[in-house]
């Protein structure tokens, strides 16, 4: 057995769908270009039941249910159920509304929010003979002229979507959809046909017990024509063996019997409801044996060409864990086959792999929702499993976000005795700092009082002046006049070569204890003698 | 099989190789019989996703649009994530600056600490000597109760060193004495003459130029301090007007030019005491002696060197060697400011270094 991946399986959802012996469940949608894979399981009721009305047989229903869940593990899964088409009838209804027009638009939307049923009843004689109804509708065109608008729509009783609730919840399943089975139909053949085929109008025959009809599908109307096929007819079909010699005659009868009845519902779409004409009519059918009704009810119907699509659909039959774990005995698996699966299929989102030149507006509606809480059920379970990976990653990071506080935390208080620490650290350091302050102040006044003291030396250094012109004047110098000012001095005197004279000036340059010493000399006129002027600094 | 025999012979063959390219087709009841052949991949068992199911979830989802709850949720839990998150930080900054304190600034802060604490002992130690200097200059000036044996010292010094006083003025100030007194005149003798000393250089009109740039007047010069503007332009106005006048003789720019200088030097000597006054201890008073004398250059070195060395902190603002002519005997002029200091002064130093 061959190991399906995750990309295999397509689209998942669980949707379910009573026949009168079985209930058809698909489990996967993956469309291709020629064909469409799906998982399927048809499980067997005990007994026939009715479908349109699941009411009376609701304890044995819920009792089987619950059993197959159990076997097939199925608990706690969503689930969206194809409703029969006489409790969830499509029609394309008009009202006196432009709907393209604000004002009437305005006017719907507030109508149908208040008051739906008293609204919709006047459209719509069915939901007379209901207590309750949930109805849905969508927009299609608007006639200008007429000031009229079109819409698709389909109405339930609201006691059918309870009894499927009802019963889902007994089952451990959770409700989620419940699809109208024609726009199911419709959209999923429609989505299979060729471009060239979906651009005319086409119908379906669903075989169906109880709920015989041909859906007749065009770009913006629908119309179904109900196949009226006698009782015991209904019950032989229940019955309808393969096709031998022996019997070939018999079901002959039958299926012409039939074929008459579906030339009757054509003739009623084709001259009743003036439809135009069709081509092809597709066959789905919720009895066994198909095949062999499908050759039988095309020899004796000839009017447009019945066609079926089964060949388009792959259908990978689920099995009960235990008969595959068990043995690979070929009598315990079951093979699931058949266009009763069809139906269902709609229920997921359709793929087209052509473009129509003209769009057809019912196949390309949105699928009706007649639950209830249809606007926020499904996005409800749909975001559940988001949420909580969001919740988790919100409370891991809460964790982490109290971790980090709680570490900081902890880790700043075992080192709050070093912040103290150095706290009285600055403290210690200002006063030292000030401390220091206070002693430079006191020392640099001390200096300056030193300073002060030893400035009043300056007869000491002076000294230096008279030691040195004591010392160190030339023969050839005379000098006129010494002034000492505090520490500048200023030497007149006369000289009798200007080179005697610089060499008293230059034991002046190259003394240090002196500084800023400049001479002044002229050549006397009276006298053949050079007057000079030095002056200078004595430093201390 | 059954079906078949409605059909054409063609359509036979086609249904045939349909047939035979998806044997899984087959109805349920057909394969039955026929022992349909199975395909891999034709039948799987459904993984159960094992969800528990319970009816008051479904309640709960049927109730109200969760995602209000679950947006309500989510930003709450946003809010006390951050919340916390924000606290958090807090801690953690408080955290990072304890580990900044830790390793950088606490080390750092007690090295300084020990840096100023040495800094602190080192200014105390200098200070500490410096006040023992101030002490030890302090004791080298004479007391008050010395003054009169300084009076009679100084005046022996001089006279024996065989320098006749001609002129004493004793005076007792607060402040060191400034010089008011004027200089003898002084004539300078007339410059020789060439060619070239009435024709401009360019080297004399720069230096001319560069004495103009040089505002300094010859009493800045000489001290080294800077002149007040408004004795600068006195003293600029007084020469201009003289210039204007007459051309004046040698003698009286001499004279004019070292009374501008006494001018200048008392103003910057006043300001050099007052300084020096406010740093010098307030008990301190200075005998001021002004001496006219006449005698030898020799012995007035050897009188002057007598009076440093018995008195270092002798202050000699002015001293005047002057000759004169076809005489021996020099001239001089010298103020001798020395400080005294009263003996209660010890006692308020003292009380300052306390």
């Amino acid at each position: 057995m061959a190991k399906s991946t995750k990309k295999d399986y397509g689209e998942r959802k669980l949707v379910m769908r009573f026949t009168h012996a079985h209930v058809l469940i698909n489990f996967s949608f993956d469309p291709r270009e020629f064909s469409i894979t799906t998982r399927s399981l048809a499980w067997q009721l005990p007994k026939p039941i009715d479908p349109n009305n699941i009411n009376p047989d609701m304890e044995f229903l819920i009792a089987f249910m619950s059993r197959m869940v159990r076997q097939y593990k199925l608990e706690g899964e969503r689930v969206s159920w194809i409703l029969p088409s006489k409790n969830s009838k499509l029609k394309v209804l008009t009202i006196p509304l432009n709907l393209n027009v604000k004002g009437d638009k305005k006017e719907f939307d507030t109508l149908t929010k208040a008051t739906p049923y008293e609204f919709w009843k006047e459209y719509d004689s069915d939901l007379a003979e209901m207590r309750g109804a949930e109805i849905r509708s969508q927009f299609l065109t608007a006639n200008a002229e007429e000031n009229s608008s079109q819409l698709l729509y389909s109405a339930c009783d609201k006691q059918v979507v309870r009894n499927y609730q009802n019963l889902s919840l007994a089952s451990n399943l959770y409700p989620i959809e419940y699809i109208p089975i024609d726009q199911s139909l419709l959209k999923i053949v429609e989505s299979r046909l060729t471009r060239i085929h979906r651009e005319r109008p086409f119908a379906i025959f669903h075989l169906s017990k109880g709920d015989h009809r041909i859906i007749y599908v065009r770009h913006e109307h629908v119309e179904v024509a109900k196949v009226n096929i006698d009782e015991l007819d209904e019950t032989l079909l229940e019955d309808f063996p393969l096709i031998n010699d022996e019997n070939k005659d018999f079901w002959s009868d039958v299926m012409e019997r039939i074929g008459t009845n579906l030339q009757a519902a054509t003739n009623y779409l084709l001259v009743e409801t003036q439809v135009q004409k069709f081509e092809n009519l597709y066959f789905i059918c919720d009895y066994d044996n198909e095949d062999s009704i499908f050759s039988l009810l095309r020899e004796n119907f000839r009017a447009v060409n019945l066609l079926m699509l089964n060949r388009q659909f792959e259908i990978i039959s689920i099995q009960k864990p235990e008969s595959i774990v068990a043995s690979k005995e070929e009598k315990s698996i079951e093979i699931f086959s058949g266009s009763g699966f069809i139906a269902n299929i709609g229920a997921f989102t359709t793929k087209h792999f052509s473009t129509p030149a003209i769009t057809n507006l019912i196949s390309e509606s949105k699928l009706m929702n007649l639950h209830d809480k249809h606007a926020y059920i499904v996005s409800n379970f749909a975001n559940e499993k988001k949420v909580k990976i969001g919740y988790y990653i919100m409370f891991f990071l809460l964790f982490i976000a109290i971790f980090f506080t709680a570490g900081s935390f902890m880790f700043g208080q075992l080192n709050e005795p070093i912040s103290k620490k150095f706290m009285a650290a600055e403290k210690k350091l200002e006063r030292i700092t000030k401390t220091v302050n206070s002693k430079k102040t006191y020392a640099q006044s001390r200096q300056e009082k030193y300073l002060a003291l030893a400035g009043l030396m300056n007869g000491k250094s002076n000294e230096k002046l008279f030691l040195k012109i004591l010392d160190d004047l030339p023969v050839g110098i005379e000098l006129d006049r010494l002034i000492v000012r505090d520490n500048t001095f200023q030497i007149f005197g006369n000289s009798t070569t200007i080179s005697k004279l610089n060499l008293f000036y230059s034991q002046f340059i190259n003394d240090v204890n002196f500084d800023e010493i400049k001479v002044d000399s002229y050549r006397r006129q009276d006298k053949a003698l050079n007057f000079f002027e030095l002056v200078g600094v004595i430093k201390r | 099989m059954a079906i078949n025999k409605g059909l054409s012979d063609r359509a036979r063959q086609l249904l045939q190789e349909i047939e035979n390219e998806y044997p899984k087709l087959i109805s349920k009841k057909d394969s039955d019989n026929a022992g349909v052949e199975i395909q891999d991949g034709s039948i799987e068992v459904y993984k159960s996703k094992s969800i528990k199911f319970s009816s008051l979830k479904y309640r709960n989802f049927a109730s109200q649009n969760k995602i209000i709850t679950w947006g309500f949720g989510y930003l709450t839990l946003s809010a006390f994530i951050m919340g916390i998150l924000f606290y958090g930080w807090q801690f953690y900054q408080k955290y990072e600056k304890y580990n900044v304190i830790r390793k950088a600034e606490l080390p750092k802060l007690l090295n300084d600490i020990k840096v100023y604490e040495k800094n602190a002992l080192q200014l105390q130690e200098d200070a500490q000597n410096t006040e023992g200097a101030i002490d030890f200059e302090i004791k080298m000036i004479p007391t008050a109760q010395a003054a009169d044996e300084l009076l009679i010292n100084v005046s022996n010094i001089m006279e024996k060193s065989q320098l006749r006083i001609v002129k004493q003025e004793i005076t007792v100030n607060k402040t060191p004495v400034s010089i008011s007194f004027g200089l003898p005149q002084i004539s300078r003798p007339i410059p020789d003459k060439t060619v070239f000393s009435s024709i401009p250089v360019p080297s004399s009109s720069n230096a001319t130029d560069q004495a103009k740039k040089d505002d300094r007047n010859l009493a800045e010069k000489i001290s080294g301090k800077k002149v007040s503007k408004k004795i600068k332009a006195k003293a600029k106005a007084k020469a201009n007007a003289k210039k204007n006048n007459k051309k004046p003789d040698q003698t009286q720019v001499i004279k004019s030019n070292f009374n501008k200088l006494l001018t200048t030097i008392g103003s910057a000597e006043i300001k050099k005491n007052r300084s020096l006054i406010k740093n010098l201890p307030k008990e301190i008073s200075f005998v001021s002696y002004h001496y006219q004398m006449k005698g030898q250059y020799l012995d007035y070195y050897k009188a002057r060197s007598k009076l440093v060395k018995l008195y270092p902190y002798v202050r000699i603002p002015v001293e005047e060697i002057v000759t004169q002519k076809n005489n021996s005997d020099i001239h001089i002029r010298v103020v001798y400011d020395i400080p005294i200091i009263n003996k209660k002064t010890t006692k308020l130093q003292k009380k300052d270094k306390n």
